[in-house]
């Protein structure tokens, strides 16, 4: 054959396909292969084996029924103990369990399948660090770069190869790993499996590993040597949550009338794709609980949290797409001399430097705000920037003598990092003093949570049908942990427009900003005789100031009973005021201790009410039998009616006996001593016929402890035959 | 045929390759030699597309070399210190290769490793670093491509195994028209097998020549005079380097032989003969008259 018609056969050939070149680099990378088959096998099926073995084991039908009352009570008292003194009021209420082995061992293969009871999210996380920089570190050398650069394949192809080939390591082992519980499901004959589910989940896991992945594989793209990568990759994944972190400490040591520190910049976390893989694992382990995969029972079962899963999904995807364009782009620029460099891409080790270089000299100056001393933190900030952009241009000159390789830039940060950290020391944005005109603001809220401890104990309670009525705060980490913040729930719930409610406001606010004031010139406050006290000014432009305030006890005292007087202050502490009759959800009545109703003719105990467990102890929910539909009506609008009327002056009475109760026999029961009403939202009457039989009842069910002047209460109670 | 337009490569503020303009033909051997630095590894990996010029050009037969996978099939390039797969053998590599180069022949790279004595299904990574350059060679050879470029491959052989490896290059160029591109920093190793040589320092081309135009143009004289210093019928030759040890002269003449004999019998000299140069001998005389030390270039003297 001669030299011609070679050449022409060359021109014919369509090269190397892009199946051959996925099979060329799986077969380099068999130990990764092998490593990740060895932790799925151990982290799906043997995994399930060991547990469905334990639970056979281990499995009888009264010891279920006890630990799940164990498990409800144990739950309740993280909750009261997260509230504190402030703290939710509702009362956690498990079903009577009768469970089967054949249904534990269904929830347990369950659970592993969705992921629940593995380690599926840090393996994700660390397998796409790890298959990223497997299939792309040849990049780095200058040896295998001459080598693969110069046949003939087309970068992108050769991208596309080495990126399918990472990823489908990521799948055999994945696939493996389910199949292989499957199997192991199979051989234990467990049955009912959330196949649809455990698929969706695990689907959108690889969804994000593919972002991790690809994120990865920009670090790594950008840079021309191991050690660099790595820190690199460390530096694109993180840096979202570390500026984040930088921000709002400056906030916080710096902006004391803030109320959220946090603000917008939490935003800044979701640069980082480890933020959606941690926000995506609460998806199937509330998955885990919901045998319904119809999106108006899930959005039902869990409120918020569906759209908020939904969301971080599509974006996840969004980004996948977007940085698979970025590093498709970058692998096809990047020039092959780069192997070796620090950076592949030399123009963007200026910004880099000075991004980091600036943000770790601010975050080494909080020391300085620590320590409440300007001459400190301006040293810190100086030397941070010196040090830091020091190792920087070592790093990326691969040469200790570069360190001041930019003066010029050096002089710059170290200007930008004391700049910066002075802003938030002088408060020059005027954050702390701020104070709007009366006339700009169209309404207030006023939450003082400490003064008010005698008296939020009835508003907490009606808080805590936040979560089922959740309005302005958007809780993405589902309806327990919302319980978690409810005592600062009211807040957002509130908006009084009346007139003497913003004179209020501005009142506290303008005594707020003087305390500070006199605190931030070196005169401690006295914290005995002030209150926090929470207050946010809605403006008529749109905007919200959310702020904190010191002030003093006499000043809410003055304050607080005028508040209550008000209708719209009442409804805001009070929901279930604006729950029509039709509405109504179901009550019961939990007598207090020393109330015996064995023998009430014609009630009994609520089959779904059945166990209260309350601060550790346990009571008895009660109602009229047969529909209790009008009863619980009735309640509703004579509750209305009592709460509406509900003095102050009564409703700190009570709380005051209470705390003298508490204080006398150290109980800390506020209830105890007094019956209730119990109350369960039609909401959640409605999630929890979603949910099977032998699991918990109603997550959350509230009390109204039924006070003196409650008349209306009472005639509806005399009317079913209950007198108090 | 490869020809280079002006190519230009920088490394940052290294400019590796200056504005070079080169051609290669087709069928032939040329020798690209340098000192280390000079550009040729940086040469070789523009024309095998693996940098990118950053001005000029590099093409084959008219088409841009960087990101043509077809162009890109027609060459192998062999870098001065070769990648092979973890773990592979010689077959292995084979095997790889042949998934590229449509032309690779796998028989042929069995019968080269049998002529080498290379065993063929032994791990690579066991090889001397001599075996590898050998091996690296007969894989380029098996790949079936029109050119294979060489950086620094005959450094590492033994006298035997270069001789080898320039008896195949002679073959497969008589065979099916290979065309060999050499780069090398020893310009004795080149002498014997190059048609055409280009000096590259610091990122430019000094002279780029065919071997047999240079060879015939330029010639060494010895010769003795009965009187001290050189006749003045001389001045007629195009002496382009001379030196004199007493009355033994040495000339480094340029032109053709027999007029260059026709004038020194003119003269009468007590005894004269041209000698023939060696390759080296030419370039450093080329270079000196371009001003360069070549010794140092390429010597290291």
């Amino acid at each position: 054959m001669t030299s011609r018609s070679l050449s022409s056969e060359n021109k014919k050939h369509t090269g190397i396909s892009m199946g051959a070149l996925i099979r060329q680099g799986l077969r380099g990378h068999m130990a990764l292969l092998l490593l990740g088959l060895v932790v799925m096998l151990f982290n799906y099926p043997v995994n399930l084996a060991m547990r469905l073995t334990e639970t056979s084991r281990n499995f009888t039908g009264l010891e279920v029924v006890h630990e799940a009352a164990s498990a409800a009570a144990v739950e309740q008292e993280a909750l009261s103990t997260i509230g504190g003194a402030d703290g939710p009021t509702s009362i956690f209420v498990a079903e009577k369990q009768v469970e089967t082995l054949a249904g534990r061992l269904t929830e347990e293969a369950n659970q592993v399948l969705l992921g629940n009871a593995t380690l599926i999210p840090l393996i994700v996380g660390v397998a796409a660090l790890l298959c990223a920089f497997s299939m792309f570190r040849w990049t780095y050398s200058r040896r295998q770069t001459d080598f693969y650069q110069a046949l003939p394949v087309s970068r992108g192809k050769r991208f596309l190869a080495s990126y399918l080939g990472g990823f489908l390591i990521m799948l055999i082992c994945y696939a493996a790993g389910l199949l292989g519980a499957l199997l192991t499901a199979a051989v234990f004959q467990v049955q009912d499996l959330m196949l649809v589910q455990a698929v969706l989940v695990n689907a959108g896991y690889l969804l994000q590993f593919l972002l991790i992945y690809t994120v990865t594989i920009i670090a790594i793209l950008l840079c021309g040597n191991l050690a660099v990568g790595v820190m690199s990759a460390a530096w694109i994944l993180g840096v979202g949550p570390v500026l984040y972190g930088l921000i709002y400490a400056l906030k916080t040591a710096s902006f004391d009338t803030l109320y959220d520190p946090a603000g917008k910049e939490d935003l800044l976390q979701y640069l980082s794709p480890v933020k959606y893989l941690v926000e995506y694992t609460y998806y199937p382990n509330m998955l885990g609980r919901q045998p319904d995969l119809s999106p108006g029972a899930f959005a039902r079962l869990y409120g918020e949290t569906a759209p908020h899963t939904v969301n971080i999904l599509l974006l996840s995807a969004a980004l996948t797409v977007l940085t698979f364009g970025i590093a498709f782009w970058l692998f096809r620029k990047r020039a092959s001399e780069g192997a070796g460099n620090a950076l592949a891409f030399p123009k963007v080790a200026m910004p880099i430097r000075i991004l980091t270089t600036v943000a770790a000299a601010v975050y080494l100056s909080l020391f300085g705000f620590s320590m409440e001393s300007l001459p400190w933190i301006i040293f810190l900030a100086l030397a941070g920037a010196l040090i830091v952009h020091g190792l920087m241009e070592g790093i990326f000159h691969l040469d200790v003598k570069a360190v001041l390789a930019h003066k010029l830039e050096l002089l710059i940060c170290m200007l930008l990092s004391v700049g910066l950290a002075c802003i938030f020391w002088f408060d020059l944005p005027g954050i702390n003093s701020w104070l709007p005109k009366q006339q700009e603001v169209a309404s207030v809220s006023i939450y003082a949570p400490g003064y008010t401890q005698d008296s939020t104990e009835a508003v907490s309670q009606a808080e805590s049908y936040y979560g089922r009525y959740g309005t302005e705060d958007y809780d993405p980490e589902g309806v327990y942990e919302a319980r978690y913040y409810q005592t600062n729930s009211l807040a957002p719930r509130m908006a009084l427009t009346e007139p003497a409610a913003v004179e209020a406001a501005l009142k506290l606010g303008a005594e707020g900003v003087r305390q500070n004031n006199q605190n931030s010139r070196g005169e401690r406050l006295d914290y005995d005789s002030r209150e926090y006290v929470r207050v946010i000014y809605r403006m008529k432009d749109g905007k919200v100031n959310d702020r904190d305030f010191y002030v003093s006890k006499d000043t809410l005292r003055e304050l607080i009973p005028e508040l209550f007087a008000m209708e719209e202050y009442k409804e805001a502490a009070y929901p279930i005021l604006t729950v029509p009759e039709e509405a109504a959800g179901s009550f019961g009545f939990a007598p207090a201790r020393n109330v015996e109703v064995e023998d009430l003719p014609g009630w009994e105990v609520q089959d779904d009410m059945y166990y209260i467990y309350y601060m550790g102890e346990e009571r008895q929910a009660y109602g009229p039998a047969g529909d209790r539909e009008e009863f619980s009506q009735k309640l509703l609008t004579a509750l209305q009616e009592d709460i509406r009327e509900m003095d102050y002056q009564e409703l700190k009475e009570y709380f005051n006996e209470q705390q003298a109760r508490d204080e006398r026999t150290g109980e800390d029961i506020p209830a105890a001593d007094r019956s209730c009403l119990v109350y369960v939202t039609k909401e959640e009457i409605t999630s929890r016929s979603l949910i099977p039989e032998e699991r918990y009842g109603y997550d959350y069910v509230d009390t109204y402890p039924i006070l003196d002047s409650f008349d209306h209460v009472k005639e509806v109670l005399a009317e079913y035959g209950l007198s108090l | 045929m490869i020809e280079a337009r002006e190519l230009t490569k920088r490394f940052g503020d290294i400019v590796a390759l200056d504005n070079i303009t080169a051609s290669i033909r087709d069928r032939e051997v040329f020798g690209l030699i340098g000192t280390n630095g000079a550009g040729k590894s940086t040469f070789l990996r523009c024309v095998s597309g693996i940098y990118k010029p950053d001005g000029g050009s590099v093409q084959i037969d008219g088409r841009e070399v960087f990101e043509d996978r077809e162009v890109k099939a027609r060459f192998f390039f062999i870098s001065d210190d070769q990648y092979f797969l973890p773990n592979s053998t010689p077959l292995e590599m084979g095997r790889f290769y042949g998934a590229y180069y449509p032309a690779f022949d796998m028989e042929h790279l069995r019968k080269y490793l049998k002529e080498f004595g290379l065993p063929e299904e032994r791990k690579i990574g066991t090889f001397s670093k001599g075996m590898k350059k050998q091996l690296s060679v007969l894989l380029g050879l098996s790949a079936g491509t029109d050119y294979i470029l060489c950086d620094e491959t005959f450094d590492g052989l033994d006298p035997v195994m270069r001789q080898a490896v320039k008896s195949l290059f002679a073959r497969e160029m008589e065979n099916r028209g290979l065309t060999p591109v050499i780069a090398s920093h020893n310009l004795r190793e080149l002498e014997d097998i190059c048609d055409h040589v280009g000096l590259l320092h610091r990122g430019g081309i000094l002279l780029s020549r065919d071997i047999d135009e240079l060879k015939l143009g330029v010639h060494k004289i010895q010769c003795v005079f009965r009187e001290e210093g050189l006749p003045d019928e001389l001045a007629v030759l195009n002496i382009i380097q001379k030196e004199a040890r007493g009355r033994l002269h040495t000339l480094i003449v340029r032109g053709d032989e027999e007029e260059i004999r026709a004038v020194m019998s003119s003269v009468k000299p007590v005894f004269y003969e041209l000698i023939p140069l060696s390759l080296e001998e030419i370039f450093i005389t080329e270079t000196e008259v371009a001003g360069y030390d070549i010794k140092k270039l390429i010597l290291g003297e």
